[in-house]
């Protein structure tokens, strides 16, 4: 179980988080939703590690790690991952090599269980003959697709992503949200979602939490969020309706 | 209050650069406690011995050369008023293995390596490739630091070496062209003539010039922000606080070592 308290975050005078708490069960799928720089990304690089909070505690499966030195963290870290929202593949490297960088690191896998791993994991996002390439060489969707399988290649207990289908093309959008109902549906994980797409939100979430100004406003289920009279919330959830009735009318 | 202003801004200034001192000092501290991890990124380091040692070669090839080369023709013109031209050899030599060579061959690498490392790092950093590592459980200083650490510790003294000798080669031929000095004798008197102590000044100095290059330009690399701006202003501060840094070390050095040798 991840649990925050508390969490707040300031940086160069600003405050990014702001008194944070919230819970996301083990095989639960959170969805971080708010608009840009709501504070959502900074949220899971707390939940990371990558960023110790000012205030408040992060617990992961009862440790907790803001306290924790980097070396210490490391340990917890193997058992999560992200998609980052640039993707962050390693340029120098090719995508077989991507997918497979963390089994290289940190298992006792041979190599042939290796490339076989990590085989699995291209047929399982449907890049199986990418392998080869280099980043620079694939398209913005397949990069995507690449994250997603370096993410899964080591089956992590936990998998954040941060805005997974921002920048993509409809049809990718829509592969890469697939992909994470499938690693929900297949391998339990714990999962949350950052994005300010409310389609993908209610496509995969099993609880929503809206994010602005660095404040938790709603955290519930997404059939709550529809009823919740809170201003800002209704004025975001404005799109989803308007989407909603040009499908009606159509 | 303009006056008030200035105060304010220069405590800033000053806070700001004890802030910084303080990060490179846990920083460097942090390459010290991991330099075992070099070992397990052996192909890392090896690959970085490659890129900081070998490719660098003819860079220091060509600075040994023309220095070796002014610094005969100089110093030949002045000793030939004097008629002691045949010292030329004595003196090249002297100034190359003492400070010559060590200071030119770091001031290049700190060019070379201290860009290639800020803006390397730097743009992982920006591009969330550090971030990645890290989510990943792999620490960016073992993994990135690290090998380019040992490498240049490794790579810097036979460097330094290359541009001294070539630096006495050519100083040798323009000798013997323009100044007619004997190229045996030259020889004999640049290299038999060099003591102990000289070759321990020499050959010290690319270590300490080393260690420092490459936590200062790694340092940059992996504090870099503001996208590629950011790596821009990371590369262009690693170059000049390492080329100040090899001066200013080679300055303490000789001062030290002459105080006790």
């Amino acid at each position: 179980m991840i649990k925050l308290e508390h969490i707040s975050v300031e940086f160069e005078g600003r405050k990014i988080l702001d008194d944070v708490t919230f819970r996301v069960k083990d095989g639960e799928t959170k969805v971080m939703l708010g608009p840009s720089g709501a504070g959502k990304s900074s949220l899971l690089k707390v939940i990371l590690g990558l960023w110790r909070p000012d205030a408040g505690s992060v617990m992961i499966d009862g440790t907790e790690i803001t306290h924790l030195s980097e070396r210490d963290q490391l340990p917890i870290r193997r058992r999560m991952s992200m998609v980052f929202q640039g993707n962050a593949l390693f340029d120098s490297l090719t995508v077989a090599e991507n997918v497979g960088f963390f089994l290289r690191e940190h298992s006792d896998m041979t190599s042939l269980e290796i490339k076989n791993r990590v085989q699995d994991c291209l047929d399982f996002v449907n890049l199986s003959d990418s392998g080869k390439l280099l980043p620079e060489e694939i398209s913005g969707g397949m990069k995507k697709r690449v994250a997603i399988a370096r993410a899964i290649a080591f089956h992590p207990e936990i998998i954040l992503y941060d805005e997974p289908t921002t920048g993509l093309d409809p049809l990718n959008a829509k592969t890469i949200t697939e992909l994470i109902m499938r690693l929900k549906r297949e391998r339990q994980v714990t999962s949350i979602i950052v994005t300010h797409i409310l389609r993908d939100a209610f496509a995969v979430g099993d609880t929503l939490a809206v994010v602005n100004d660095g404040r938790i406003v709603f955290d519930g289920a997404p059939g709550d969020l529809l009823a919740f009279g809170d201003p800002f919330v209704q004025d975001f959830l404005s799109e989803i309706r308007a989407e909603a009735s040009l499908l009606a009318h159509q | 209050m303009p006056e008030r202003m200035n105060d304010i801004f220069l405590l800033r200034s000053f806070k700001l650069s004890l802030l910084r001192l303080q990060e490179y000092s846990l920083f460097t501290f942090e390459n010290i406690r991991s330099i075992g991890s070099a070992w397990r990124y052996r192909r890392d380091t090896l690959e970085q011995m490659y890129i900081i040692g070998a490719q660098a070669f003819l860079i220091v090839f060509l600075a040994g050369l023309f220095m070796g080369i002014i610094m005969s023709i100089e110093a030949g013109h002045r000793l030939e008023t004097f008629g002691a031209k045949l010292l030329v050899g004595r003196t090249t030599s002297l100034a190359l293995f003492r400070e010559l060579g060590p200071v030119i061959t770091g001031l290049m690498l700190a060019a070379r390596t201290g860009a290639k490392n800020a803006s390397e790092l730097g743009s992982m950093q920006v591009s969330e490739q550090i971030d990645a590592l890290r989510a990943f459980g792999t620490n960016p200083i073992e993994k990135l630091a690290v090998p380019r650490l040992v490498a240049a510790l490794i790579m810097f003294l036979p460097l330094t070496l290359v541009a001294d000798l070539v630096g006495l080669l050519g100083g040798m031929f323009v000798s013997d062209l323009w100044l007619h000095v004997d190229k045996a004798f030259y020889w004999r008197s640049a290299v038999f003539d060099l003591k102990v102590k000289d070759l321990i000044v020499g050959f010290s100095k690319p270590v300490i010039f080393s260690f420092f290059i490459s936590t200062i330009s790694c340092y940059y690399g992996l504090s870099t922000t503001g996208g590629t701006v950011g790596v821009g202003r990371a590369a262009v501060n690693a170059v000049v606080v390492s080329s100040v840094i090899v001066l200013f070390n080679d300055f303490i050095f000789t001062k030290v070592v002459w105080s006790i040798l």
